[in-house]
């Protein structure tokens, strides 16, 4: 499938506890590393909607991602921020 | 050389399981535990590589209970089987995948925000109640109410009902918190499966009639898929009722008496109620309220460099993780504003807690309202009791008192 993204993902080691959900949700975007925690093989290998479900998924929120043209963060959706 | 107690269930350890687990991980990180009958796991590499690997290490509890069981036995337990086979925390991929990811979009941090209304208001009448008597059994009076007032709603079941919905859930407890000797332990907990089951089964059957967008609904409609039976729908609603309210309960407690030991960090979250996220991730890290979980070996494989043969059981501790000061600097001291904090409260991999996030979020609720409205309390007896289980970590209660006006 051809996708127009041009999309930054960045996963929080920090964060990221293997629940696998991202891997699940879009597997040619996650994949595991040799600790089991997720990374990214090619941030647009799948459409925005399955991108943003699997970092919806996350449980963890680990999973971030921007427009890597104009830098503006997409996920979480800046309506979720609160003060 | 030293020897380990293998006794999980000593008054001391049950009292201090950190002291204890200290122990073990400095002399025997992956250690043979003969009187359990498995292998004690401490250190946070170790915990956290068995967690991530569901190839290895199986949670199918039931499976491997069951080879152990009599023919008598296997009749007599037959009724909590049959509902805790189908429960999503004691199942292997592939069904743990579906039913993961089908409950999933139901608990995410963002989904999880619609209940934050109501816990917040649940919190401030609980407070409003209590906070001109000056004093509190923490456990009854205040914390239990917040997360059970929660799982209600959740599948759809009249608040009034929480009372009765707390002492099943409490029955069925005696499965797994009971010491195994107990000749009653099988009875109680067949009888809270039994209520529970019968309490559902109407709710289930009233919202196949007239589905919602609620989660029974929901469950509901995946039967079509033929993945999944009534009787899963059922065991689920059991498994929410029980794997979320008495965990979150007493993270409140354990959450509570950690702050009271540590007036300065109460303090300092009165003063600071921006660092609400850090503070609950230190509050669960310092003192979860699961001390371990099992897993059972699928395939020979090593950990921390020992050979766990196949068919071993595993005993892995979150608690102990949460304090291995190979991954947590000064892993003893509360430090509300840790960050960054990997902790393993909520387990980790494929089985990581369905619940966290709503853990979070009513954990969050509860102690920004009990730290803005009362001073910091003190402890109303000298000798905290510990329910004696090897998995939770259970307070038998905690009286407390603060000064009022």
């Amino acid at each position: 499938m051809e996708s127009t993204n041009k999309l930054k993902i960045i996963i929080d080691h920090n964060r990221c506890c293997g629940s696998t959900l991202c891997v699940q949700l879009s597997p040619k975007v996650f994949a595991l590393n040799e600790e089991g925690q997720s990374i990214v093989l090619d941030p647009n290998a799948d459409s925005l909607k399955a991108i943003f479900n699997a970092a919806d998924n996350c449980p963890q929120t680990a999973i971030r991602v921007w427009d890597a043209e104009t830098g503006k963060s997409l996920f979480p959706p800046a309506d979720d921020e609160e003060a | 050389m030293t020897t380990i107690s293998d006794d999980l269930m000593a008054h001391d350890v049950i009292l201090d399981p950190h002291s204890y687990y200290h122990e073990i991980r400095e002399t025997d990180p992956v250690h043979w535990n003969e009187r359990w009958g498995g292998w004690v796991l401490t250190k946070y590499d170790d915990v956290v590589q068995v967690l991530r690997d569901s190839t290895h290490f199986s949670s199918d509890r039931m499976a491997f209970l069951d080879k152990e069981l009599t023919n008598e036995q296997r009749d007599a337990y037959a009724p909590i089987f049959k509902v805790l086979s189908k429960w999503i925390v004691f199942r292997d991929p592939p069904m743990h995948t579906k039913l993961r990811l089908l409950l999933n979009p139901h608990f995410t941090p963002r989904a999880i925000e619609r209940y934050r209304p109501m816990v917040r208001g649940i919190v401030k009448r609980l407070l409003d109640k209590l906070e001109g008597k000056g004093q509190m059994e923490l456990l009854n009076d205040f914390a239990y109410q917040v997360p059970m007032s929660v799982l209600l709603e959740l599948i759809g079941a009249p608040l009034v009902d929480r009372e009765k919905v707390k002492e099943w859930s409490e029955q069925l407890g005696a499965f797994f918190f009971i010491r195994a000797d107990e000749p009653r332990r099988r009875e109680i907990a067949c009888e809270g499966i039994n209520s529970l089951v019968e309490y559902l089964r109407p709710i289930v059957a009233q919202r196949r009639e007239h589905p919602g967008v609620d989660l029974i609904s929901l469950l509901l409609g995946a039967e079509e898929t033929g993945d999944i039976t009534e009787d899963d729908v059922i065991a689920t609603c059991v498994l929410l009722v029980f794997g979320g309210h008495e965990t979150t309960m007493n993270l409140i407690a354990n959450g509570t008496l950690a702050l009271i030991n540590h007036p300065d960090q109460w303090d300092l979250l009165k003063q600071n109620p921006g660092i609400i996220e850090n503070a609950i991730e230190e509050l669960l890290r310092f003192d979860g309220s699961v001390k371990a979980t099992v897993r059972w070996v699928t395939e020979d494989v090593t950990v921390g460099g020992k050979l766990i043969k196949k068919g071993d059981r595993v005993l892995v501790s979150l608690s102990a993780a949460n304090r291995d000061p190979g991954k947590f600097q000064n892993p003893d001291v509360l430090d509300l504003t840790r960050d960054p904090n990997p902790h393993v409260a909520f387990a980790n991999g494929i089985h990581v807690c369905l619940g966290a996030a709503l853990a979070r979020m009513e954990l969050q609720e509860v102690f920004t309202g009990i730290t803005q409205r009362l001073p910091c309390p003190v402890l109303e007896t000298e000798n905290l009791e510990y329910h004696a289980t090897v998995v939770n970590r259970a307070l038998e209660s905690l009286p407390i008192s603060w000064k009022v006006g």
